[in-house]
Protein backbone atom coordinates (compact mmCIF):
# COMPACT_ATOMS: atom_id res chain seq x y z
CA UNK A 1 0.00 0.00 0.00
CA UNK A 2 1.45 3.31 -0.97
CA UNK A 3 1.40 6.27 1.35
CA UNK A 4 -1.94 7.90 0.99
CA UNK A 5 -1.66 11.63 1.19
CA UNK A 6 -5.40 12.10 1.39
CA UNK A 7 -5.64 9.81 4.34
CA UNK A 8 -2.80 11.70 5.93
CA UNK A 9 -4.58 14.95 5.34
CA UNK A 10 -7.82 13.71 6.84
CA UNK A 11 -5.88 12.26 9.73
CA UNK A 12 -4.25 15.62 10.28
CA UNK A 13 -7.48 17.49 10.75
CA UNK A 14 -8.79 14.69 12.94
CA UNK A 15 -5.62 15.01 15.02
CA UNK A 16 -6.16 18.72 15.39
CA UNK A 17 -9.69 18.07 16.57
CA UNK A 18 -8.39 15.49 19.04
CA UNK A 19 -5.89 17.94 20.45
CA UNK A 20 -8.50 20.68 20.76
CA UNK A 21 -10.86 18.30 22.53
CA UNK A 22 -8.15 17.33 25.00
CA UNK A 23 -7.36 20.98 25.59
CA UNK A 24 -10.98 21.86 26.30
CA UNK A 25 -11.46 18.87 28.59
CA UNK A 26 -8.36 19.34 30.70
CA UNK A 27 -7.75 23.07 30.65
CA UNK A 28 -9.81 24.04 33.66
CA UNK A 29 -8.49 21.43 36.12
CA UNK A 30 -4.93 22.11 34.98
CA UNK A 31 -5.43 25.85 35.31
CA UNK A 32 -6.84 25.45 38.79
CA UNK A 33 -4.02 23.18 39.88
CA UNK A 34 -1.53 25.74 38.62
CA UNK A 35 -3.44 28.59 40.21
CA UNK A 36 -3.25 26.89 43.57
CA UNK A 37 0.49 26.54 43.22
CA UNK A 38 1.31 29.81 41.51
CA UNK A 39 -1.26 31.98 43.25
CA UNK A 40 -1.75 34.41 40.39
CA UNK A 41 -4.02 34.13 37.43
CA UNK A 42 -1.46 35.35 34.95
CA UNK A 43 1.18 32.90 36.04
CA UNK A 44 -1.30 30.03 36.09
CA UNK A 45 -2.49 30.89 32.59
CA UNK A 46 1.03 31.07 31.24
CA UNK A 47 1.99 27.78 32.82
CA UNK A 48 -1.18 26.16 31.50
CA UNK A 49 -0.36 27.37 28.00
CA UNK A 50 3.12 25.96 28.38
CA UNK A 51 1.71 22.65 29.62
CA UNK A 52 -0.48 22.28 26.56
CA UNK A 53 2.35 23.38 24.32
CA UNK A 54 4.32 20.43 25.66
CA UNK A 55 1.37 18.19 24.95
CA UNK A 56 1.19 19.54 21.44
CA UNK A 57 4.85 18.70 21.04
CA UNK A 58 4.25 15.13 22.15
CA UNK A 59 1.94 13.98 19.40
CA UNK A 60 2.60 10.33 20.18
CA UNK A 61 0.27 10.82 23.15
CA UNK A 62 -2.71 11.90 21.16
CA UNK A 63 -2.17 11.71 17.43
CA UNK A 64 -4.10 9.18 15.45
CA UNK A 65 -6.35 8.33 18.37
CA UNK A 66 -9.71 9.39 19.54
CA UNK A 67 -9.54 11.10 22.92
CA UNK A 68 -11.16 8.31 24.93
CA UNK A 69 -8.76 5.36 24.77
CA UNK A 70 -5.79 7.23 26.20
CA UNK A 71 -7.65 9.88 28.07
CA UNK A 72 -6.38 8.53 31.33
CA UNK A 73 -2.75 8.58 30.16
CA UNK A 74 -3.06 12.10 28.85
CA UNK A 75 -4.57 13.35 32.10
CA UNK A 76 -1.75 11.84 34.15
CA UNK A 77 0.79 13.17 31.67
CA UNK A 78 -0.64 16.68 31.80
CA UNK A 79 -0.58 16.73 35.58
CA UNK A 80 3.00 15.55 35.60
CA UNK A 81 4.06 18.28 33.18
CA UNK A 82 2.03 20.95 34.95
CA UNK A 83 3.41 20.06 38.36
CA UNK A 84 6.91 19.90 36.91
CA UNK A 85 6.55 23.41 35.47
CA UNK A 86 5.00 24.68 38.67
CA UNK A 87 7.74 23.12 40.77
CA UNK A 88 10.39 24.78 38.61
CA UNK A 89 8.57 28.06 38.98
CA UNK A 90 8.46 27.69 42.77
CA UNK A 91 12.17 26.90 42.82
CA UNK A 92 13.09 29.90 40.74
CA UNK A 93 10.78 32.13 42.78
CA UNK A 94 12.50 30.83 45.86
CA UNK A 95 15.87 31.83 44.51
CA UNK A 96 14.54 35.18 43.42
CA UNK A 97 12.79 35.98 46.65
CA UNK A 98 15.82 34.94 48.61
CA UNK A 99 17.77 37.49 46.64
CA UNK A 100 15.14 40.13 46.97
CA UNK A 101 14.41 39.22 50.55
CA UNK A 102 10.70 39.19 50.00
CA UNK A 103 8.38 36.75 51.66
CA UNK A 104 7.09 34.32 49.05
CA UNK A 105 3.54 34.49 50.30
CA UNK A 106 3.36 38.22 49.84
CA UNK A 107 4.36 37.98 46.25
CA UNK A 108 2.01 35.16 45.54
CA UNK A 109 -1.16 35.68 47.44
CA UNK A 110 -3.64 38.31 46.58
CA UNK A 111 -5.47 37.71 49.85
CA UNK A 112 -8.82 38.25 48.17
CA UNK A 113 -11.84 36.56 49.60
CA UNK A 114 -10.50 36.81 53.13
CA UNK A 115 -12.08 39.76 54.87
CA UNK A 116 -10.26 39.41 58.17
CA UNK A 117 -6.76 40.82 57.65
CA UNK A 118 -5.28 38.76 60.47
CA UNK A 119 -6.78 35.60 59.09
CA UNK A 120 -5.68 36.56 55.61
CA UNK A 121 -2.14 37.13 56.81
CA UNK A 122 -2.21 33.77 58.57
CA UNK A 123 -3.31 32.06 55.43
CA UNK A 124 -0.70 33.89 53.41
CA UNK A 125 1.94 32.63 55.78
CA UNK A 126 0.62 29.13 55.53
CA UNK A 127 0.51 29.25 51.73
CA UNK A 128 4.02 30.61 51.62
CA UNK A 129 5.23 27.86 53.92
CA UNK A 130 3.52 25.15 51.86
CA UNK A 131 5.06 26.53 48.67
CA UNK A 132 8.46 26.85 50.23
CA UNK A 133 8.27 23.35 51.63
CA UNK A 134 7.29 22.01 48.22
CA UNK A 135 10.16 23.86 46.60
CA UNK A 136 12.54 22.34 49.14
CA UNK A 137 11.45 18.77 48.40
CA UNK A 138 12.96 16.64 45.67
CA UNK A 139 10.96 17.24 42.52
CA UNK A 140 9.23 13.90 42.33
CA UNK A 141 8.04 14.07 45.91
CA UNK A 142 6.67 17.56 45.38
CA UNK A 143 4.94 16.45 42.21
CA UNK A 144 3.51 13.39 43.89
CA UNK A 145 1.99 15.45 46.68
CA UNK A 146 0.67 18.10 44.32
CA UNK A 147 -0.94 15.53 42.08
CA UNK A 148 -2.34 13.55 44.96
CA UNK A 149 -3.90 16.64 46.47
CA UNK A 150 -5.25 17.57 43.07
CA UNK A 151 -7.23 14.35 43.22
CA UNK A 152 -5.29 11.95 41.02
CA UNK A 153 -5.87 8.29 41.75
CA UNK A 154 -3.08 5.90 42.69
CA UNK A 155 -3.28 4.47 39.21
CA UNK A 156 -2.84 7.87 37.65
CA UNK A 157 -0.01 8.76 40.00
CA UNK A 158 1.75 5.54 39.03
CA UNK A 159 1.19 6.35 35.38
CA UNK A 160 2.38 9.93 35.72
CA UNK A 161 5.54 9.17 37.60
CA UNK A 162 6.31 5.88 35.94
CA UNK A 163 6.25 3.85 39.11
CA UNK A 164 4.54 0.56 39.96
CA UNK A 165 0.97 1.09 41.19
CA UNK A 166 1.63 -0.89 44.35
CA UNK A 167 4.55 1.35 45.28
CA UNK A 168 2.50 4.56 45.20
CA UNK A 169 1.50 4.16 48.85
CA UNK A 170 5.11 3.81 49.95
CA UNK A 171 6.18 6.79 47.83
CA UNK A 172 3.39 8.88 49.30
CA UNK A 173 4.36 7.94 52.86
CA UNK A 174 7.93 9.08 52.17
CA UNK A 175 6.83 12.27 50.42
CA UNK A 176 4.46 13.18 53.21
CA UNK A 177 7.08 12.51 55.84
CA UNK A 178 9.60 14.62 53.96
CA UNK A 179 7.09 17.41 53.41
CA UNK A 180 6.03 17.50 57.02
CA UNK A 181 9.61 17.63 58.23
CA UNK A 182 10.49 20.56 55.95
CA UNK A 183 7.22 22.31 56.71
CA UNK A 184 7.67 22.04 60.45
CA UNK A 185 11.23 23.29 60.15
CA UNK A 186 10.07 26.27 58.15
CA UNK A 187 7.27 27.13 60.51
CA UNK A 188 9.58 26.60 63.45
CA UNK A 189 12.25 28.90 62.09
CA UNK A 190 9.62 31.47 61.09
CA UNK A 191 8.15 31.44 64.56
CA UNK A 192 11.57 31.78 66.16
CA UNK A 193 12.52 34.60 63.86
CA UNK A 194 9.71 36.87 64.99
CA UNK B 1 0.12 -10.54 55.69
CA UNK B 2 3.24 -8.58 56.57
CA UNK B 3 3.08 -5.10 58.00
CA UNK B 4 3.64 -2.57 55.23
CA UNK B 5 3.38 1.19 55.67
CA UNK B 6 2.78 1.85 51.97
CA UNK B 7 -0.12 -0.54 51.94
CA UNK B 8 -1.55 1.07 55.05
CA UNK B 9 -1.37 4.45 53.29
CA UNK B 10 -3.15 2.97 50.29
CA UNK B 11 -5.73 1.51 52.67
CA UNK B 12 -6.17 4.91 54.22
CA UNK B 13 -6.57 6.46 50.79
CA UNK B 14 -9.06 3.76 49.82
CA UNK B 15 -6.86 2.78 46.91
CA UNK B 16 -6.68 -0.98 47.36
CA UNK B 17 -8.58 -3.66 45.52
CA UNK B 18 -11.41 -5.19 47.57
CA UNK B 19 -9.49 -8.40 48.39
CA UNK B 20 -6.42 -6.38 49.41
CA UNK B 21 -8.57 -4.09 51.48
CA UNK B 22 -10.16 -7.03 53.26
CA UNK B 23 -6.74 -8.55 53.90
CA UNK B 24 -5.43 -5.31 55.41
CA UNK B 25 -8.59 -4.90 57.48
CA UNK B 26 -8.31 -8.35 58.99
CA UNK B 27 -4.60 -7.86 59.60
CA UNK B 28 -5.28 -4.56 61.33
CA UNK B 29 -7.78 -6.20 63.63
CA UNK B 30 -5.01 -8.40 64.96
CA UNK B 31 -1.94 -6.12 64.80
CA UNK B 32 -1.65 -3.37 67.37
CA UNK B 33 1.52 -1.98 65.77
CA UNK B 34 -0.23 -1.49 62.45
CA UNK B 35 -3.24 0.09 64.14
CA UNK B 36 -0.91 2.58 65.72
CA UNK B 37 0.87 3.25 62.48
CA UNK B 38 -2.39 3.69 60.62
CA UNK B 39 -3.49 6.22 63.15
CA UNK B 40 -0.20 8.12 62.82
CA UNK B 41 -0.50 8.11 59.04
CA UNK B 42 -4.05 9.32 59.29
CA UNK B 43 -3.08 12.22 61.53
CA UNK B 44 -0.24 13.26 59.26
CA UNK B 45 -2.26 12.94 56.07
CA UNK B 46 -5.05 15.00 57.57
CA UNK B 47 -2.58 17.67 58.64
CA UNK B 48 -1.00 17.81 55.20
CA UNK B 49 -4.43 17.82 53.60
CA UNK B 50 -5.19 20.91 55.67
CA UNK B 51 -1.98 22.60 54.61
CA UNK B 52 -2.65 21.97 50.95
CA UNK B 53 -6.20 23.19 51.44
CA UNK B 54 -4.70 26.57 52.31
CA UNK B 55 -3.63 26.82 48.68
CA UNK B 56 -7.22 26.54 47.51
CA UNK B 57 -8.66 30.01 46.99
CA UNK B 58 -12.11 31.06 48.14
CA UNK B 59 -12.95 31.21 44.47
CA UNK B 60 -10.99 30.63 41.29
CA UNK B 61 -10.64 33.32 38.68
CA UNK B 62 -12.66 32.44 35.62
CA UNK B 63 -10.77 30.42 33.08
CA UNK B 64 -12.62 29.99 29.83
CA UNK B 65 -11.13 26.94 28.10
CA UNK B 66 -12.35 28.08 24.69
CA UNK B 67 -10.66 31.43 25.09
CA UNK B 68 -7.50 29.74 26.33
CA UNK B 69 -7.56 27.45 23.32
CA UNK B 70 -7.93 30.41 21.00
CA UNK B 71 -4.94 32.04 22.68
CA UNK B 72 -3.04 28.78 22.35
CA UNK B 73 -3.56 28.66 18.61
CA UNK B 74 -3.11 32.35 17.93
CA UNK B 75 -0.26 33.18 20.33
CA UNK B 76 1.39 30.30 22.09
CA UNK B 77 1.93 27.96 19.18
CA UNK B 78 3.19 30.52 16.67
CA UNK B 79 5.31 32.37 19.21
CA UNK B 80 6.93 29.31 20.63
CA UNK B 81 7.60 27.40 17.47
CA UNK B 82 11.34 27.40 17.05
CA UNK B 83 12.56 28.19 13.57
CA UNK B 84 13.74 24.64 13.23
CA UNK B 85 10.31 23.39 14.13
CA UNK B 86 8.94 25.72 11.56
CA UNK B 87 11.38 24.26 9.09
CA UNK B 88 10.50 20.71 9.93
CA UNK B 89 6.82 21.48 9.77
CA UNK B 90 7.48 23.31 6.61
CA UNK B 91 9.20 20.32 5.11
CA UNK B 92 6.19 18.19 5.86
CA UNK B 93 3.95 20.97 4.66
CA UNK B 94 5.83 21.32 1.41
CA UNK B 95 5.05 17.75 0.68
CA UNK B 96 1.45 18.19 1.70
CA UNK B 97 1.24 21.38 -0.23
CA UNK B 98 2.45 19.79 -3.37
CA UNK B 99 0.50 16.63 -2.94
CA UNK B 100 -2.72 17.54 -1.34
CA UNK B 101 -2.38 20.21 1.25
CA UNK B 102 -3.21 23.83 1.48
CA UNK B 103 -0.89 26.49 0.17
CA UNK B 104 1.22 27.98 2.85
CA UNK B 105 3.29 30.84 1.51
CA UNK B 106 5.76 30.49 4.31
CA UNK B 107 6.55 26.98 3.22
CA UNK B 108 8.60 27.95 0.26
CA UNK B 109 10.86 30.26 2.20
CA UNK B 110 11.66 27.99 5.07
CA UNK B 111 11.98 25.11 2.69
CA UNK B 112 14.58 27.10 0.86
CA UNK B 113 16.35 27.70 4.14
CA UNK B 114 16.27 24.02 4.94
CA UNK B 115 17.64 23.08 1.54
CA UNK B 116 20.34 25.68 1.72
CA UNK B 117 21.26 25.19 5.34
CA UNK B 118 21.51 21.49 4.83
CA UNK B 119 23.23 21.66 1.50
CA UNK B 120 25.42 24.57 2.33
CA UNK B 121 27.57 22.88 4.88
CA UNK B 122 28.75 20.26 2.44
CA UNK B 123 31.82 22.12 1.44
CA UNK B 124 33.23 20.92 -1.81
CA UNK B 125 36.84 19.77 -2.04
CA UNK B 126 37.42 22.46 -4.65
CA UNK B 127 36.12 25.03 -2.19
CA UNK B 128 36.58 28.56 -3.25
CA UNK B 129 37.11 27.96 -6.94
CA UNK B 130 33.62 28.76 -7.99
CA UNK B 131 33.24 31.64 -5.58
CA UNK B 132 33.32 34.30 -8.21
CA UNK B 133 30.29 32.84 -9.95
CA UNK B 134 28.08 33.03 -6.98
CA UNK B 135 25.65 35.84 -6.47
CA UNK B 136 25.16 35.53 -2.76
CA UNK B 137 21.44 35.99 -2.96
CA UNK B 138 18.98 33.26 -3.69
CA UNK B 139 15.66 34.12 -5.26
CA UNK B 140 13.16 31.65 -6.55
CA UNK B 141 12.82 31.84 -10.29
CA UNK B 142 12.23 28.24 -11.13
CA UNK B 143 11.19 25.01 -9.55
CA UNK B 144 12.85 21.70 -10.02
CA UNK B 145 11.66 18.39 -8.75
CA UNK B 146 13.75 15.69 -7.29
CA UNK B 147 11.95 12.43 -6.81
CA UNK B 148 12.64 10.67 -3.58
CA UNK B 149 11.49 7.34 -2.25
CA UNK B 150 10.22 6.62 1.24
CA UNK B 151 13.66 5.76 2.59
CA UNK B 152 15.09 9.04 1.33
CA UNK B 153 12.11 10.88 2.68
CA UNK B 154 12.75 9.30 6.06
CA UNK B 155 16.40 10.36 5.85
CA UNK B 156 15.47 13.96 5.18
CA UNK B 157 12.95 13.96 7.97
CA UNK B 158 15.45 12.45 10.39
CA UNK B 159 17.96 15.15 9.48
CA UNK B 160 15.35 17.85 9.94
CA UNK B 161 14.52 16.38 13.33
CA UNK B 162 18.16 16.53 14.40
CA UNK B 163 18.27 20.10 13.22
CA UNK B 164 15.17 20.85 15.22
CA UNK B 165 16.76 19.50 18.37
CA UNK B 166 19.43 22.15 17.98
CA UNK B 167 22.31 19.90 16.97
CA UNK B 168 23.32 22.23 14.19
CA UNK B 169 22.68 25.44 16.06
CA UNK B 170 19.54 27.44 16.47
CA UNK B 171 18.35 30.03 14.00
CA UNK B 172 16.92 33.22 15.44
CA UNK B 173 13.59 34.42 14.29
CA UNK B 174 14.03 38.00 13.19
CA UNK B 175 10.41 38.45 12.34
CA UNK B 176 7.45 36.22 12.87
CA UNK B 177 5.04 35.34 10.15
CA UNK B 178 1.88 37.40 10.42
CA UNK B 179 -1.61 36.06 10.54
CA UNK B 180 -3.71 36.08 7.39
CA UNK B 181 -5.53 39.41 7.15
CA UNK B 182 -8.70 39.65 5.10
CA UNK B 183 -8.69 42.19 2.29
CA UNK B 184 -11.62 43.53 0.32
CA UNK B 185 -10.26 43.62 -3.20
CA UNK B 186 -7.25 43.50 -5.50
CA UNK B 187 -6.30 47.09 -4.81
CA UNK B 188 -6.15 46.57 -1.08
CA UNK B 189 -4.29 43.28 -1.48
CA UNK B 190 -1.77 44.83 -3.87
CA UNK B 191 -1.16 47.72 -1.53
CA UNK B 192 -0.52 45.35 1.37
CA UNK B 193 1.84 43.00 -0.41
CA UNK B 194 3.70 45.58 -2.50
CA UNK B 195 3.10 44.09 -5.90
CA UNK B 196 0.17 43.91 -8.28
CA UNK B 197 -1.97 40.98 -7.16
CA UNK B 198 -3.91 39.33 -9.99
CA UNK B 199 -7.30 37.68 -9.91
CA UNK B 200 -8.72 35.02 -12.22
CA UNK B 201 -10.99 36.28 -14.96
CA UNK B 202 -12.37 32.83 -15.58
CA UNK B 203 -13.35 30.24 -13.03
CA UNK B 204 -15.02 26.84 -13.29
CA UNK B 205 -18.82 26.90 -13.08
CA UNK B 206 -20.21 27.24 -9.59
CA UNK B 207 -17.07 28.77 -8.14
CA UNK B 208 -17.55 31.23 -5.31
CA UNK B 209 -14.93 33.14 -3.38
CA UNK B 210 -14.47 31.98 0.17
CA UNK B 211 -11.73 34.32 1.30
CA UNK B 212 -9.15 36.83 0.16
CA UNK B 213 -6.24 37.37 2.55
CA UNK B 214 -2.73 38.73 2.75
CA UNK B 215 -0.06 37.50 5.09
CA UNK B 216 3.46 38.58 5.94
CA UNK B 217 6.20 35.98 6.01
CA UNK B 218 8.91 35.32 8.57
CA UNK B 219 12.55 36.34 8.59
CA UNK B 220 15.19 34.08 10.03
CA UNK B 221 18.87 34.57 10.78
CA UNK B 222 21.04 31.54 11.08
CA UNK B 223 24.67 31.13 12.08
CA UNK B 224 26.60 27.92 11.97
CA UNK B 225 30.07 27.53 13.46
CA UNK B 226 32.59 24.85 12.55
CA UNK B 227 31.48 22.47 15.27
CA UNK B 228 27.92 22.62 14.01
CA UNK B 229 29.02 22.21 10.42
CA UNK B 230 31.01 19.15 11.42
CA UNK B 231 28.02 17.79 13.30
CA UNK B 232 25.84 18.22 10.24
CA UNK B 233 28.43 16.66 8.00
CA UNK B 234 28.74 13.70 10.35
CA UNK B 235 24.98 13.33 10.49
CA UNK B 236 24.70 13.15 6.73
CA UNK B 237 27.50 10.61 6.34
CA UNK B 238 28.27 11.98 2.91
CA UNK B 239 31.81 11.00 1.97
CA UNK B 240 34.48 13.06 0.32
CA UNK B 241 33.62 16.58 1.40
CA UNK B 242 35.56 19.02 3.55
CA UNK B 243 34.41 21.90 5.68
CA UNK B 244 34.76 25.38 4.26
CA UNK B 245 37.80 27.37 5.43
CA UNK B 246 35.71 29.81 7.46
CA UNK B 247 34.92 30.09 11.15
CA UNK B 248 31.22 30.37 10.63
CA UNK B 249 28.61 30.82 7.99
CA UNK B 250 25.53 32.98 8.22
CA UNK B 251 22.33 32.59 6.31
CA UNK B 252 19.48 35.08 6.26
CA UNK B 253 16.08 34.21 4.99
CA UNK B 254 13.41 36.77 4.38
CA UNK B 255 9.98 35.73 3.26
CA UNK B 256 7.89 38.69 2.14
CA UNK B 257 4.17 39.09 1.79
CA UNK B 258 1.79 36.73 0.09
CA UNK B 259 -1.80 37.05 -1.07
CA UNK B 260 -4.24 34.17 -1.18
CA UNK B 261 -7.62 33.83 -2.84
CA UNK B 262 -9.71 30.83 -1.93
CA UNK B 263 -12.70 29.49 -3.81
CA UNK B 264 -15.13 26.69 -3.36
CA UNK B 265 -16.23 24.86 -6.46
CA UNK B 266 -18.95 22.31 -5.77
CA UNK B 267 -17.38 19.81 -3.40
CA UNK B 268 -13.92 21.01 -4.31
CA UNK B 269 -11.70 23.93 -3.42
CA UNK B 270 -9.24 26.06 -5.30
CA UNK B 271 -6.71 28.44 -3.85
CA UNK B 272 -4.44 30.90 -5.60
CA UNK B 273 -1.34 32.16 -3.85
CA UNK B 274 0.94 34.91 -5.09
CA UNK B 275 4.07 36.00 -3.31
CA UNK B 276 7.29 37.82 -3.92
CA UNK B 277 10.16 35.39 -3.85
CA UNK B 278 11.71 34.76 -0.48
CA UNK B 279 15.32 35.86 -0.36
CA UNK B 280 18.09 33.82 1.10
CA UNK B 281 21.47 35.46 1.48
CA UNK B 282 24.46 33.25 1.90
CA UNK B 283 28.04 34.27 2.44
CA UNK B 284 30.20 34.59 -0.65
CA UNK B 285 32.63 31.86 -1.51
CA UNK B 286 30.18 29.05 -1.82
CA UNK B 287 30.06 26.70 -4.76
CA UNK B 288 26.39 25.88 -4.94
CA UNK B 289 26.84 23.20 -7.58
CA UNK B 290 29.10 21.16 -5.39
CA UNK B 291 26.82 21.70 -2.44
CA UNK B 292 23.85 20.57 -4.44
CA UNK B 293 25.78 17.54 -5.56
CA UNK B 294 26.56 16.61 -1.98
CA UNK B 295 22.88 17.05 -1.14
CA UNK B 296 21.85 14.66 -3.87
CA UNK B 297 24.44 12.17 -2.70
CA UNK B 298 22.91 12.46 0.74
CA UNK B 299 19.65 11.39 -0.81
CA UNK B 300 21.38 8.32 -2.11
CA UNK B 301 21.93 9.36 -5.71
CA UNK B 302 24.90 7.71 -7.47
CA UNK B 303 27.90 10.07 -7.69
CA UNK B 304 27.77 10.60 -11.43
CA UNK B 305 24.02 11.32 -11.45
CA UNK B 306 24.35 13.67 -8.51
CA UNK B 307 27.03 15.66 -10.31
CA UNK B 308 25.11 15.79 -13.57
CA UNK B 309 21.90 16.91 -11.93
CA UNK B 310 23.64 19.45 -9.70
CA UNK B 311 25.36 20.97 -12.72
CA UNK B 312 22.10 21.25 -14.62
CA UNK B 313 20.51 23.41 -11.94
CA UNK B 314 20.94 27.13 -11.46
CA UNK B 315 21.22 27.04 -7.71
CA UNK B 316 20.81 30.75 -7.23
CA UNK B 317 17.29 30.74 -8.57
CA UNK B 318 15.91 27.22 -8.52
CA UNK B 319 14.00 25.84 -5.62
CA UNK B 320 14.51 22.11 -5.57
CA UNK B 321 11.50 20.30 -4.22
CA UNK B 322 11.74 16.73 -3.03
CA UNK B 323 8.66 14.78 -4.08
CA UNK B 324 7.95 11.27 -2.89
CA UNK B 325 7.69 9.03 -5.94
CA UNK B 326 5.04 6.80 -4.56
CA UNK B 327 2.32 9.36 -4.16
CA UNK B 328 2.32 11.78 -7.02
CA UNK B 329 2.71 12.39 -10.66
CA UNK B 330 4.24 15.56 -11.92
CA UNK B 331 4.92 17.12 -15.28
CA UNK B 332 6.15 20.35 -16.72
CA UNK B 333 3.42 22.46 -18.24
CA UNK B 334 3.02 25.87 -19.80
CA UNK B 335 0.79 28.10 -17.72
CA UNK B 336 0.31 31.83 -17.62
CA UNK B 337 2.66 32.03 -20.58
CA UNK B 338 5.59 30.50 -18.76
CA UNK B 339 6.89 27.08 -17.83
CA UNK B 340 5.50 25.65 -14.62
CA UNK B 341 5.14 22.50 -12.65
CA UNK B 342 1.97 20.46 -12.32
CA UNK B 343 1.76 17.96 -9.49
CA UNK B 344 -1.15 15.56 -9.27
CA UNK B 345 -2.27 13.14 -6.70
CA UNK B 346 -5.23 10.82 -6.57
CA UNK B 347 -6.22 9.01 -3.44
CA UNK B 348 -6.47 5.24 -3.75
CA UNK B 349 -9.13 5.22 -1.11
CA UNK B 350 -11.39 8.13 -1.79
CA UNK B 351 -10.62 8.65 -5.45
CA UNK B 352 -10.33 12.37 -4.74
CA UNK B 353 -7.85 14.21 -6.80
CA UNK B 354 -5.67 17.12 -5.85
CA UNK B 355 -3.70 19.30 -8.21
CA UNK B 356 -0.94 21.79 -7.56
CA UNK B 357 0.52 24.22 -10.03
CA UNK B 358 3.69 26.17 -9.40
CA UNK B 359 5.17 28.85 -11.59
CA UNK B 360 7.08 32.08 -11.47
CA UNK B 361 6.19 35.13 -13.47
CA UNK B 362 7.41 38.72 -13.26
CA UNK B 363 9.36 37.87 -10.10
CA UNK B 364 6.21 36.68 -8.36
CA UNK B 365 5.81 33.09 -7.30
CA UNK B 366 2.39 31.70 -8.13
CA UNK B 367 0.74 28.63 -6.84
CA UNK B 368 -2.65 27.09 -7.37
CA UNK B 369 -3.82 24.25 -5.28
CA UNK B 370 -7.12 22.55 -5.96
CA UNK B 371 -9.01 19.50 -4.83
CA UNK B 372 -11.71 17.81 -6.86
CA UNK B 373 -10.88 20.08 -9.75
CA UNK B 374 -9.71 18.92 -13.12
CA UNK B 375 -6.01 19.74 -13.77
CA UNK B 376 -6.99 21.38 -17.03
CA UNK B 377 -9.49 23.61 -15.23
CA UNK B 378 -6.80 24.62 -12.75
CA UNK B 379 -4.50 25.51 -15.64
CA UNK B 380 -7.25 27.57 -17.24
CA UNK B 381 -7.63 29.51 -14.02
CA UNK B 382 -3.89 30.14 -14.06
CA UNK B 383 -4.06 31.31 -17.66
CA UNK B 384 -6.89 33.71 -16.85
CA UNK B 385 -5.06 35.67 -14.15
CA UNK B 386 -5.23 39.39 -14.80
Amino acid sequence: MTTDAWTRSAAQSRDEATFDALFLTHYQPIFRLLYRIAGTREEAEDLAQETFLRLHRSPELWKGLQPEPREHNVRAWLYRVATNLAYNMLRSQQRRTRREDVVLGQTLSDGRGEPDPVEAAERDDERAAVRRALAALPERQAQLLLMRHAGLSYRELAEALGIAPNSVGTSLVRAEAAFEKVYQNLRGSEGGGR
Amino acid sequence: MRCNTGRLQAYLDDSLSPPERDAVASHLAACAACQEELSALQTRSAAIGGRFAALTPASYPSADPARALARFHSETLPARATPWEAIRRSFTMTKHTLLNGRWRPVTIGVMALLCLAVLFSFAPPQWGQAAADFLGIFRVRKFAVILIDQAQQAKLEALAKQAESGQFGKPTQVRQAGKPQPVADLAEASKAVGFAVRAPTSLPNGASRKSFTVQSGPAVHYEMDRAMMQALLDATQVQGVKLPPVDKVTIDVDVPFAAEQEYTIGSGTLSIVQMASPQVSIPPGVDPVAIGEAGFKFLGMPDADARRLAQSIDWTSTLVIPIPTNVVQYREVTVDGVSGLLVEHRSDKTGRRSVSLLWQKDSIIHGIHATDVDPLAAMQVADSLK
